[in-house]
């Protein structure tokens, strides 16, 4: 289990320093960091080049990169251009807001896709099945941002009953999740709801009903464990989705996170900050990836030996 | 029948099926379609709106660019000051709704169709050659398709068209360097399993080429499968280029796609003009939800789980 762990650690720490070595040749090489930094058309040749001497643009790659890593492992992107204070702490702060969209996001996945798998599993081969199957197609077939402004239309401008956007109090909360989710939430019921109809068909299933059980015990303690399996997986999966649809999500509702500042870097030509939140998102995915890894280990044994 | 459609994966191996007459054939897919309505009905919408977007230069609408600062924003249904009918409404500078919505469909359905094309033929060599070579082909092949997933496709592709600047090629490129891993992961699994069959032995003992023997013997096997990822793929790309176009970093105006169509329509939600949002987002809806129907039936057919195809 250490040397399992160890190497798991390994290899995020490889992911992470393969992610600094392609932010900085990227940003150095695809893109001119000069480019990045101002726009060609509202610049003077001067201005640019007192760019390049100050940004250190013109120094020797080696150097330049050295100064790149040792600054990303100690959090350290520079100044943010449009805010002047260091991009990391802009990104940083933006962390908990993203949290708590993609947790509630995760949480409310669970809550409809899990009972939704099983009452198609209780049904399986008759209507309700099959409505749940159609359902769970269409709503991976939504677009999340599509999804969101259509809820803007009904819930804030029709009815007024939600606010359109804004931060604070859990009546924000609500859209962004709802808006988040039909992907996650169709992609996972289709899959759980494959995994428990065939988990419905082995043996240990007749052995519980021959031996009087309930349905509804053989469907929860025998079916569902075993189907919790592919469950961890596919949660681990679904939260770099979700963590993909918080930056469409948070900039139509103004949601104060992490992806919502990428796109403003972006508007406000903020190499930094843009750097810093690609780095940071890509250190909490690592991680979550490690733990999704530990929690499959700790449920399925069969896995613990390799 | 349903037994033996689910042995499709190696239909050389089922003589009966392939030279059943063609009539029974028909009806079998007569008996399918009839079975299942809401798949059948999705597709043929599906279909609907592939003629139109194809023909929508030969259709009597109006100029899809063509702007009437004095019919802005009006609901579907209305006229112009100049007699033409709106029927999908008209947008904030008066150019009709439905004439763009088709306009923007080619530019939509056009760049999921190339994008599919180049990640579906490199990822399907890729993961050919990885399955069948292994070793380090295989080891750099599957690393990087893994270090690819472990990061929000989403935040790196904004990374990487700031850094490049939008354009059509880029965009292209971009979403097939996520497309391809789908391809390779089943190609490899699949030419994994198949390389050990007497088949595959049998032709490398004949003196076949391993180029022969991958094109010719074990693509052919595999070929139903890649070609339902590319369905199911279809779908993906159409989602991510729409989210990108919207962000302003796909599409440019004055080119229109739905993605780009949802963002020019995002600013009068407040304003009550529904049928911006509806009629783009329908039509995404319309693609993404037939092409996911279509894919779960063939995997069906064909047995293979859900599960594979992630």
């Amino acid at each position: 289990m250490t040397a399992y762990l160890l190497r798991r650690l390994a290899s995020g720490a490889g992911v992470i320093v393969g992610l600094i070595i392609f932010a900085f040749f990227a940003s150095h090489y695809i893109g001119d960091p000069v480019n990045l930094l101002v726009d060609r058309e509202f610049s003077t040749d001067e201005d640019r080049a007192r760019l390049m001497e100050a940004g250190g643009f013109n120094r020797p790659v080696q150097e330049q990169f050295m100064d790149f890593a040792g600054g990303a492992i100690r959090g350290d992107f520079g100044n943010s251009i449009w805010q002047n204070r260091p991009a990391s702490r802009v990104v940083i702060e933006r962390l908990p807001a993203t949290a708590l969209l993609a947790a509630a996001g995760l949480a409310f996945t669970a809550l409809l896709a899990v009972p939704a798998a099983l009452i198609a599993g209780k049904y399986a081969g008759r209507w309700p099945d099959s409505l749940i199957s159609g359902l769970a197609t269409a709503s991976a077939s939504t677009a999340s941002f599509w999804w969101a402004l259509v809820l803007i239309m009904i819930f804030a401008v029709r009815l007024g009953v939600l606010p359109t956007s804004g931060y604070g109090s859990w009546r924000n909360l609500i859209l962004p999740v709802v808006a988040l989710t039909p992907g996650a939430i169709g992609r996972i019921t289709q899959v759980l709801q494959t995994s428990i109809r065939t988990e419905m068909r082995r043996a240990y299933v007749s052995t519980a009903r021959a031996k009087g059980l309930a349905e509804r015990t053989v469907l929860l303690r025998h079916v569902l464990r075993n189907s919790a399996l592919i469950g961890v997986t596919l949660f681990g999966a679904e939260l770099i989705g979700l963590l993909n649809g918080v930056v469409l999500v948070e900039s139509i509702f103004a949601w104060p996170g992490i992806g919502q500042v990428a796109l403003q870097a972006v508007q406000k030509r903020d190499l930094p900050v843009l750097l810093a939140s690609v780095f940071y998102v890509g250190v909490v995915v690592t991680l979550l990836n490690l733990l999704v890894d530990l929690a499959y280990v700790t449920l399925d044994p069969r896995v613990r030996l390799k | 029948m349903s037994a033996t459609l689910q042995q499709l994966p190696s239909l050389n191996a089922e003589p009966s099926e392939a030279a059943a007459p063609r009539a029974s054939r028909l009806r079998t897919f007569g008996r399918e379609l009839r079975r299942r309505p809401l798949t059948s009905g999705a597709v043929a919408v599906l279909a609907a709106i592939l003629v139109a977007v194809i023909l929508n230069p030969v259709l009597p609408l109006p100029d899809p660019s063509a702007q009437a600062l004095l019919d802005r924003l009006q609901p579907p249904l209305s006229r112009g000051a100049d007699g033409t009918l709106h029927l999908a409404g008209t947008d904030q500078l008066g150019r009709d709704v439905f004439s763009r919505a088709l306009q923007g469909g080619r530019t939509s359905l056009g760049i999921a169709v190339v994008t599919v094309l180049i990640a579906g033929v490199s990822g399907s060599v890729l993961g050919l050659f990885a399955g069948y070579h292994l070793g380090l082909v295989d080891q750099i092949v599957m690393r990087a398709a893994d270090l690819l997933l472990a990061f929000p496709p989403l935040l790196l592709a904004v990374f990487l068209l700031y850094l490049l600047g939008p354009s059509l090629t880029n965009l292209v490129a971009l979403l097939a360097l996520w497309g391809w891993i789908g391809y390779a992961r089943i190609a490899r699994a699949q030419t994994l399993s198949l390389r050990q069959q007497a088949f595959v032995e049998g032709a490398v003992a004949l003196g076949c080429s391993h180029k022969r023997v991958l094109f010719r013997h074990i693509l052919p096997h595999i070929l139903p499968s890649l070609l339902v990822a590319a369905v199911f793929e279809f779908a993906g790309v159409m989602l991510a280029e729409a989210g990108l176009s919207f962000l302003g970093l796909g599409v440019q105006p004055p080119d229109a796609s739905w993605g780009l169509m949802l963002a020019q329509g995002q600013d009068f939600v407040t304003s009550g003009a529904w049928w911006l949002i509806a009629v783009p987002g329908l039509a995404i809806f319309l693609v993404t939800f037939p092409t996911n129907l279509a894919t779960r039936w063939a995997q069906e057919l064909l047995g293979i789980e859900a599960k594979e195809n992630r």
